[in-house]
């Protein structure tokens, strides 16, 4: 009767759940619950053999009442895990859906996936290799659920998952679940990727590689978030050389979708701008991979993208702010205009962006200001906080000259709490010593006249304000001032005691301030309504400092003062009263009796701390008038000045940025009560190790082409049956330390090649690094057969180093099925830097020179600097090889008949950071050994690196 | 950066649909105690004059809209752009609403599962899959006609 109904109606589901919803009381809707449960127990238990369909719509009820009762169930639920199980077996679609639907709700419990572990892995398992696409669909959605939540499907499932990705027969819409199933997997258990390497590699690769396709968005909004994920945590390295083709991506999006008539970009675009999905993820991945130019030792950032890359990524920001500032008629587009421009302005500052560049951004985002839209002046607020502490003083300074009314007019006027917050927050990074007055002005403002913030913000408020009033005060008077407006507005829920003691040390520390200080307070404790914060203060200041206002106030009429103010506050602050009490008693001990009365009254208090402090204070006095001693002025002596330099409402801030002379790293986050937002995080910090350098294993037969680039400034770096790469040398003329290099990578065979990846690797990038390579040019992604594509790249030699630490080349493309890299040295070394003589030009050098320096650097450095080495070689005519090659780096032959078979050269070595040095070499020519003798001006070990590189030209 | 929880929740309170993509690490006890925690602060809020966007936790933050009687809300990454999750949220209420035609509370009551179902097709692992409505609608569709 039921056999054929599809799993859009399970009658019987339905039933039950109207049911349910006729039910007013809960107690009914409890019953009915039970009954039910009651009945499906009975139905799973019975002898008779459930159908698919019964058992299918059993399993939907339970999960129905899973969720109505807002998960409180499970515990009567569990029985039904093995049905469930069952209907993952079933060859229907539509029970093997409702099993895992079922289950993908269940199983983040522990005593779930404990259950029937074993059932659900094998099931899996066998779903994942079905010809059914429809199966392998629902066990990936699965494992996409579930996957962060259970270790074992990591190791049990990852390489089934990987499989289906990897599988160049796989649907579309397979890959796409199976890069985010695998990612579950992944965040699960990193490790799987990274203890085996060269799994590690191939697995990147063929993930990487899933983004070349660069018409298929769909597929590449689903591989990202991967590729982010290995970028973050597993392997920065391996996905770096990614950026100028994700700039591409994100520029054919941006700048090349939205403008003309291109209609190929159609999926793209999402309500006529650039889509946002990929937009959001091709930024955030690049905000991983690119560091932000004050984290300058880490990896890259702006100074090292090739300036094409750059020149796009910037056209994509100013683009952005262009469409972004148009208004937009719905809604709709104006979420999606906003979502753009947001995630590029927030990714803005790290090109390294122009002070103009960085003032549009600025003008873009407060024109949003002005918003009817919550959301949009909530984010661009947000926006306009990380772009201040980001790009620093230019973004400031730009907010600073047109747009401090407008932020004030919004304190004013704004109603959302979750706004004026980060209204608070900007202002504050804005602050500086010129506009502090105003700014906290405007703010003691807010306080004074906003009926409905809530307490966290008056908390906030109370702490940013007294932060921004001690470090930019220039007038110590406005600071106390400020300070005692600030405290007195705060209100009885504002329990936060760092504000008045920082204020209390400071004016004890600065005798100029106490009479100042004194003279306001007691001006607040005359008034109707005190804070407690005031009391507090007044309490400590004037019970220290009584006679400087004695003259205005009698030390009666101070204690009357108090006594007024003891029952509005707290206990806590009614024992500082009583301290104070104490005080006036020591300065005036006229007041005596009236003291003693109220201690005796407090001898009464339900507070120990009260009680206890009321007795010890009547001892105190009681001794004193008995043995006549001095008692209380030995025990309330003058406090002395305070040492804490620092401003412990900084711990508080967490890290928002303060100003930009100040580091971020200066504050303690200890203070986890904080409620500011954090800036925007950068990249964890992981260095590229030396190790990286030195693990690379090079191609075979690297040595011909190494030793050629050194010698010869034009030739073939490398050749094989794939691939043909010839090399250029340009030094600069004017600065012979800086190289240019053009790479020509030709296509030897007749299959394209894809994803085609150049990554230049130095020996060091951080702690004063020898050479700095910097990319001008990539190369293309794909090379058609036959076509070549050029990549340009400087090479600035800051210091002598070691020809054995030369840059590496890595090369990594796709060609037919496979994946193919060449990894190979740059011949840069230091003889790289010798400019070479004109053709026919003048010698610099004569023999009487040479000989005269030669013997200057021996008098100066003796051995110390010297490097003598023999090398063998096998040529018919030794002595024109050695002249042919000493010639050809650049070094002058200095004539000479003085001794035989030897030749003298002469030359120049550059340096950016350590100057030139001269080098003078002489090499003597025997049989087939030559003799090489080199000195140089520096002491150090260079003329051994320059005898390296001869060597290497030599042999 | 991925979306840590998805919830509708009805004006009262009512689970109708959860989804937890990784374990959660709430100050709240247990799942029940988060969600009625989320509820609360939700549901105080002015959805006029407030944003869609609230702070929920040390590592969460809520993005969320309201759909006549319905709460869509999804828990996010402190340092994840908001908008673009409310984009999320906007299409999976379009896609339900093409796929019942006019959707309202009582079709994602009495089939739950089909949500479950259009939900797995657009968010996978916490990330999302498929932006396209028409795509979203076609596989959907073609899903529920199968036996």
């Amino acid at each position: 009767m039921v056999a054929n109904v599809g799993h859009n109606t399970m009658k019987g589901l339905q039933l039950f759940i109207a049911d349910l919803r006729s039910l007013q009381q809960t107690e009914e809707q409890e019953r009915r619950i039970q009954s039910e449960i009651v009945n499906i127990q009975k139905q799973f238990g019975s002898v008779n053999t459930l159908n698919g369909y019964q058992r299918k719509k059993y399993v939907a009820k339970l999960a129905y009442i899973y969720i109505t009762t807002n998960t409180t169930k499970l515990g009567d639920i569990m029985f039904g895990l093995d049905q469930c199980c069952q209907l993952l077996a079933s060859t229907i679609y539509s029970e093997k859906f409702i099993g895992y639907m079922t289950l993908e709700l269940l199983y983040h419990h522990q005593s779930v996936a404990s259950h029937i572990q074993d059932q659900v892995i094998s099931q899996l398992k066998s779903d994942l290799a079905s010809t059914d696409d429809n199966f392998v669909s629902l066990a990936l959605n699965f494992i996409g659920v579930t996957g962060k939540c259970n270790e074992i499907l990591t190791e049990e499932l990852v390489h089934e998952v990987f499989q289906v990705l990897r599988s160049p027969t796989s649907a579309q819409i397979l890959k796409k679940k199976s890069s985010l199933a695998f990612l579950a997997l992944v965040k699960n258990d990193p490790s799987i990727f990274t203890h085996d390497s060269r799994r590690k590699q191939l697995w990147i690769q063929r993930i990487v590689s899933l983004l070349d396709d660069t018409a298929n968005y769909r597929l590449m909004a689903s591989v990202l978030p991967l590729v982010e994920y290995i970028a973050r945590e597993i392997d920065y390295t391996s996905c770096v050389k990614l950026v100028p083709q994700l700039s591409q991506i994100l520029y054919n999006c941006v700048v090349v979708g939205t403008t003309g008539s291109d209609t190929s970009t159609e999926e793209n675009k999402f309500a006529s701008v650039p889509n946002p999905w990929l937009v959001t993820k091709l930024v955030s991945l690049l905000n991983v991979l690119i560091s932000s130019s004050t984290n300058a030792e880490l990896n890259i950032t702006s100074s090292n993208i090739d300036q094409n890359t750059l020149g796009k990524l910037r056209l994509c920001v100013t683009r952005v702010i262009e469409i972004g500032t148009k208004g937009a008629a719905d809604v709709l587009t104006r979420t999606v205009q906003n979502t753009v421009l947001f995630s590029l302005i927030n990714f803005a500052s790290k090109l390294d962006p122009s002070a103009e560049a960085i003032a549009s951004s600025v003008g873009a985002l407060c024109s949003l200001l002005a918003s009817n839209d919550t959301n949009t002046r909530y984010l661009t607020l947000d926006s306009l906080v990380r772009l201040c502490s980001m790009s620093g003083r230019p973004a400031q300074n730009a907010v600073r000259a047109n747009h401090m009314n407008q932020l004030f007019h919004l304190l004013r006027n704004e109603r959302d709490s979750s706004i004026v917050r980060k209204l608070v927050d900007l202002l504050y990074t804005l602050t500086d010593a010129e506009n502090v007055q105003l700014i906290v002005d405007e703010l003691l403002q807010y306080m004074t006249n906003a009926k409905h913030t809530d307490h966290h913000i008056r908390s906030d408020l109370a702490v940013k304000v007294a932060i921004l009033t001690e470090k930019f005060a220039n007038d110590s008077n406005w600071y106390v001032i400020v300070s005692l407006k600030l405290l007195s507005l705060t209100n009885t829920s504002f329990n936060d005691d760092d504000i008045w003691q920082r204020l209390c040390q400071i004016v004890v520390n600065n005798e100029s301030l106490h009479q100042l200080t004194c003279d306001h307070l007691l001006g607040y404790l005359r008034e109707n309504h005190t804070s407690e914060a005031i009391v507090k203060t007044a309490a400590f200041l004037l019970g220290e400092y009584v006679n400087l206002v004695i003259d205005k106030c009698s030390v009666g009429d101070l204690f009357n003062l108090f006594t007024g103010k003891y029952f509005t506050v707290s206990n806590i602050c009614r024992a500082m009263i009583l301290a104070t009490m104490m005080k006036l008693y020591k300065s005036d001990r006229q007041i005596g009796s009236a003291v003693i009365k109220f201690f005796q009254l407090e001898l009464n208090s339900l507070d120990v701390e009260l009680q206890t402090r009321s007795f010890e204070y009547l001892k105190i006095i009681q001794f004193e008038k008995m043995h006549g001693a001095q008692l209380t002025n030995i025990l309330f002596s003058p406090m002395a000045p305070f040492n804490s330099k620092k401003n412990p409402l900084l711990g508080r801030l967490g890290n928002l940025p303060f100003g930009s002379t100040d580091t971020v790293s200066s504050f303690s986050s200890a203070g986890s009560n904080s409620t500011v937002p954090t800036p925007p995080p950068t990249r964890n910090s992981r260095k590229r190790s030396q190790s990286y350098y030195s693990q690379k294993a090079l191609s075979a037969h690297w040595q011909e082409g190494f030793h050629r680039m050194l010698k010869h400034r034009q030739g073939v770096l490398y050749s094989s049956s794939l691939i043909k790469i010839l090399y250029r040398v340009s030094p600069s003329q004017s600065q012979p330390e800086l190289s240019e290099v053009t790479l020509t990578y030709i296509n030897k065979i007749d299959l394209p090649f894809g994803s085609f990846l150049t990554e230049l690797i130095s020996w060091r990038t951080d702690e004063n690094p020898a050479y700095i390579v910097h990319t001008i040019e990539v190369p293309k992604v794909d090379i058609a057969p036959g076509e070549r594509t050029t990549h340009k790249f400087e090479v600035l030699t800051r210091h002598a180093f070691p020809v054995d630490q030369s840059p590496i080349l890595s090369v990594g493309f796709k060609c037919g099925r496979g994946i193919h890299s060449v990894c190979l040295k740059v011949g840069m070394g230091i003889t790289s830097t010798i400019l070479p003589m004109k053709p026919g030009g003048q010698p610099n050098v004569s023999l009487p020179q040479f000989i005269q320096r030669w013997r200057t650097i021996s008098d100066a450095f003796g051995k110390e600097g010297e490097c003598c080495a023999t090398v063998e070689i096998q040529k018919n005519d030794v002595y024109a090889h050695v002249r042919h090659t000493v010639e050809k780096l650049g070094l002058e032959i200095v004539e000479q008949a003085m001794v035989e078979n030897t030749l003298f050269a002469a030359g120049i070595i550059h340096t950016k950071s350590d100057g030139n040095f001269g080098c003078l070499m002489k090499l003597r020519c025997q049989s087939n050994d030559v003799n090489i003798t080199c000195k140089t001006t520096s002491g150090g070990e260079l003329s051994k690196f320059v005898v390296d590189c001869i060597e290497k030209c030599l042999t | 950066m991925a979306i840590q929880f998805f919830i509708c929740l009805n004006k009262q309170g009512i689970l109708r649909l959860v989804r937890w993509f990784q374990p959660f690490s709430g100050a709240a006890p247990n799942n029940q105690a988060t969600i009625a925690q989320i509820y609360k602060l939700i549901s105080t809020r002015d959805h006029k004059h407030q944003s869609n966007f609230v702070e929920f936790s040390d590592s969460t933050k809520l993005v969320y809209k309201r759909y006549a009687g319905l709460y869509f809300l999804m828990g996010v990454d402190l340092h994840d752009e908001e908008l673009i999750y409310l984009s999320h949220i906007h299409l999976f209420v379009e896609v339900l609403d093409a796929f019942f035609g006019n959707v309202c509370e009582l079709d994602i009551i009495f089939n739950f599962y089909k949500a479950y179902m259009i939900l797995d097709e657009l968010i996978i692992g916490g990330e999302i899959q498929e932006t396209s409505k028409d795509v979203l609608l076609e596989r959907v569709n073609y899903l529920d006609r199968l036996d």
